[in-house]
C-alpha cells in the first residue's frame, strides 16, 4: 500500500523501538530495586542516604534508552517527510490550484496553492498520537536528573522511580509509540497511496487531506503548543510527588523540589496555553469557546495559580498542608484534562 | 512616619489583599464549577438531533457573564493597590464602578468593560513604570525582581483580558495578544528565577 521504502521504515521501527523500551523499562526497575529495598529491608540510616554511582548509571540508562527512541522516532518522521509526498501530475494539480482560488475569491478558504514541482510533504512533530505520552514520558525521565544531582533523600527518589516505571508501562501498554506507530495518520494516508494510478481518485482524497497536512499536521503551531504543554505535565509530577511527601513531613527541603519543578511547568503551561490561542483562532475560528478540554485547562491552569500563591504563605503550618493538598488536586486536575479528550466530545476529542 | 504606623499600613495593604485575593478565588471557584458542569451537559446534549454548539456556547455565555464581570471588576481595583492609600483606594474602586456603569448605556457592557480596562491598564502601565524607575510602592513580596515581575504579569493579565473582551475581530486583537503574552511570560521568569526566593 505504501512505497517499499517506508514499509521498511515502519518495519524497522516496529523492530528496533520496543527493545529500546524494554531496556529502559528493565533498567527502571533494577532503579527501583535499589532505591526500594533498602527501605523495605528498613536498614538502618537507608531513607538519608543519597545515590550512588550504580544508581545515577542505571539512570542514565533509562534516559539513554528513551532518547535513542526519541531519535528514532525522529528518523521515522524524516521517513515520512521524504516517503510520503502528495504528488500529482501537472494537468491535475493545476485543476486543483485553480479550485482553490475559486474558493478563496468566494471567500471560502484559505488553503495555499500548492507548487507541483515541489509536491507537498508531511512535516509532523514528534508528538502525535501516542507519541505525546512518550514525550512527555521522556520529559519525565530528564526531569529525574535533577533530584539525583541534587541528592534527594531515598523515600523520595523511590517514589519519583515508581512514577517513572507507570510512564514506561503507559508507552509500552497505552500509547504504543512503536508497536502501533501514528495508526491516525497511516489510516489517514493509506488510502491516496492505494489509489495507484487513479488520478480522479487521487484528486477527490486531496480535498481531504491536505487541509488536514495544513492546519493539523503541518502547522507551525504544532510544533510549540503541545510540547510545552506535555513538558509542563511531566515537570508538575514531580512536584505532585514531592507534595505528597509534604502531607507527611515539614521538611523545607521537600517544599523547595515542589516549587522547583512547578515555577518551570507553570511557565511552560503558561506559554503553551496561550499559544494554543491564536492556533484556534486560525484552525477553528472564533466558535471553539467552551470546548469542554480547553475549560478544563483553564480550571487546571487557575488551580496551579492558587497552588503558587499560597506558597507566599507556606510557612504557616495550615497553610502548608492545605498548599501540599491543593498541589494534589492540581495534578489530579491535570489528568483529568489529559484524559477527558478520551470520554468528552469538542474539539479535542478523541472519541 | 513612625515604625509602628507604617507597619500598621503595611498590614492594612495585605488585608486588602488578601480580601482582593480571596473574592478572586470564590469568583473563580464559581466559575469552574460552572465550567465543569457545562462539560458535563455538552457530553449529555451533544448527541441529541437539535444540539448546536452555537447554542450552547450562548447559553454559557450568558450564565458566565457576572462572574467575568465580577473577576474585571476585582482586576481593576487589584491594580491602584499598589500606589493609593485606603481611603483613596476605595473612592477610586466606587468612582471606576460608577464610571463602568454610566458608560454602560453608550456602548452596552463590552463598551464599558472595555473602558475601565483601558484606563486600568494605562494605570498598570504606570505601575511597572515607577517600579522600573525603583520607586517603593504597597507589594506583599520584597526585592525589585518579584515588585517588576508582579507588575509585568498583571499588565499581562489586564491586557489580555481587555484584548479578550473590546478587541476581538479588530486588527489589534493578535498584535496585542502577543504583547500580553510576553509580558506575562516575562512576568513569570522575573518572578520565579529573578526574585530572591524564601
Amino acid at each position: 500500500m505504501f512505497p517499499e521504502r517506508f514499509e521498511a521504515a515502519t518495519a524497522l521501527l516496529e523492530r528496533v523501538g520496543p527493545w529500546l523500551l524494554w531496556v529502559a523499562a528493565i533498567a527502571g526497575l533494577a532503579l527501583l530495586a535499589r532505591t526500594a529495598l533498602p527501605l523495605l529491608a528498613r536498614r538502618a540510616g537507608a531513607a538519608a542516604e543519597g545515590p550512588d554511582r550504580t544508581e545515577g548509571w542505571l539512570l542514565a540508562t533509562v534516559i539513554g534508552a528513551l532518547t535513542a527512541s526519541f531519535a528514532l522516532l525522529a528518523w521515522y518522521h524524516f521517513r515520512i517527510w521524504s516517503d510520503l509526498p502528495l504528488a500529482l501530475d501537472a494537468r491535475a494539480g493545476a485543476w486543483i490550484n485553480a479550485q482553490f482560488e475559486a474558493m478563496a475569491q468566494a471567500g471560502r478558504g484559505g488553503l495555499p496553492a500548492v507548487d507541483w514541482a515541489n509536491p507537498p510533504r508531511f512535516a509532523i512533530p514528534l508528538w502525535i498520537e501516542g507519541e505525546k505520552f512518550f514525550f512527555w514520558a521522556l520529559v519525565y525521565g530528564l526531569a529525574l536528573i535533577y533530584p539525583y544531582a541534587r541528592r534527594a533523600a531515598r523515600p523520595f527518589r523511590t517514589a519519583l522511580y515508581v512514577g517513572l516505571l507507570a510512564y514506561l508501562a503507559g508507552v509500552v501498554f497505552f500509547a504504543k509509540p512503536f508497536t502501533a506507530p501514528l495508526a491516525q495518520f497511516r489510516g489517514e494516508v493509506a488510502p491516496w497511496f492505494a489509489a495507484g494510478a487513479n488520478v480522479g481518485l487521487k484528486v477527490q482524497l486531496f480535498f481531504k487531506i491536505y487541509p488536514r497536512m495544513i492546519f493539523y499536521y503541518n502547522a507551525a503551531y504544532m510544533w510549540i503548543h503541545p510540547p510545552l504543554l506535555f513538558a509542563a505535565y511531566a515537570l508538575l509530577t514531580v512536584t505532585f510527588a514531592a507534595c505528597v511527601f509534604m502531607l507527611f513531613s515539614a521538611r523545607r527541603e521537600q517544599e523547595r523540589e515542589a516549587y522547583f519543578y512547578a515555577k518551570l511547568g507553570y511557565l511552560l503551561l503558561t506559554v503553551g496555553m496561550l499559544i494554543g490561542y491564536p492556533w484556534a483562532l486560525q484552525a477553528w475560528g472564533p466558535n471553539w469557546w467552551w470546548d469542554p478540554k480547553i475549560a478544563a485547562s483553564i480550571m487546571m491552569w487557575l488551580l496551579y495559580t492558587g497552588f503558587l500563591h499560597t506558597r507566599l504563605y507556606v510557612h504557616r503550618r495550615r497553610v502548608w498542608f492545605l498548599h501540599a493538598a491543593l498541589g494534589i488536586l492540581c495534578y489530579l486536575s491535570l489528568i483529568f484534562t489529559y484524559f477527558m479528550a478520551w470520554y468528552f466530545p469538542g474539539e479535542h476529542t478523541f472519541q | 512616619m513612625s515604625t509602628s504606623a507604617q507597619q500598621a499600613r503595611v498590614r492594612r495593604a495585605i488585608g486588602w489583599d488578601l480580601a482582593l485575593v480571596l473574592l478572586t478565588a470564590v469568583t473563580l471557584a464559581a466559575f469552574g464549577a460552572l465550567a465543569l458542569w457545562g462539560m458535563f451537559y455538552y457530553k449529555s446534549h451533544a448527541a441529541r438531533p437539535d444540539w448546536s454548539v452555537p447554542a450552547f456556547q450562548e447559553m454559557m455565555n450568558r450564565l458566565a457573564t457576572p462572574l467575568v464581570v465580577l473577576l474585571i471588576v476585582w482586576l481593576v481595583l487589584c491594580i491602584p493597590k499598589r500606589l493609593f492609600s485606603r481611603r483613596v483606594l476605595l473612592g477610586y474602586s466606587a468612582g471606576m464602578i460608577a464610571l463602568g456603569l454610566a458608560a454602560l448605556p453608550f456602548g452596552g457592557p463590552r463598551f464599558a468593560l472595555g473602558l475601565v480596562l483601558g484606563l486600568s491598564s494605562l494605570l498598570q502601565t504606570a505601575i511597572l513604570a515607577l517600579v522600573l524607575a525603583g520607586a517603593r510602592l504597597r507589594f506583599a513580596g520584597r526585592g525589585f525582581a518579584l515588585r517588576a515581575g508582579s507588575s509585568l504579569l498583571h499588565l499581562g493579565i489586564v491586557l489580555f483580558t481587555l484584548d479578550l473582551v473590546a478587541l476581538q475581530g479588530s486588527p489589534w486583537h493578535i498584535p496585542l495578544f502577543w504583547v500580553a503574552t510576553g509580558l506575562l511570560t516575562a512576568g513569570c521568569i522575573f518572578t520565579f528565577y529573578l526574585a530572591k526566593q524564601r
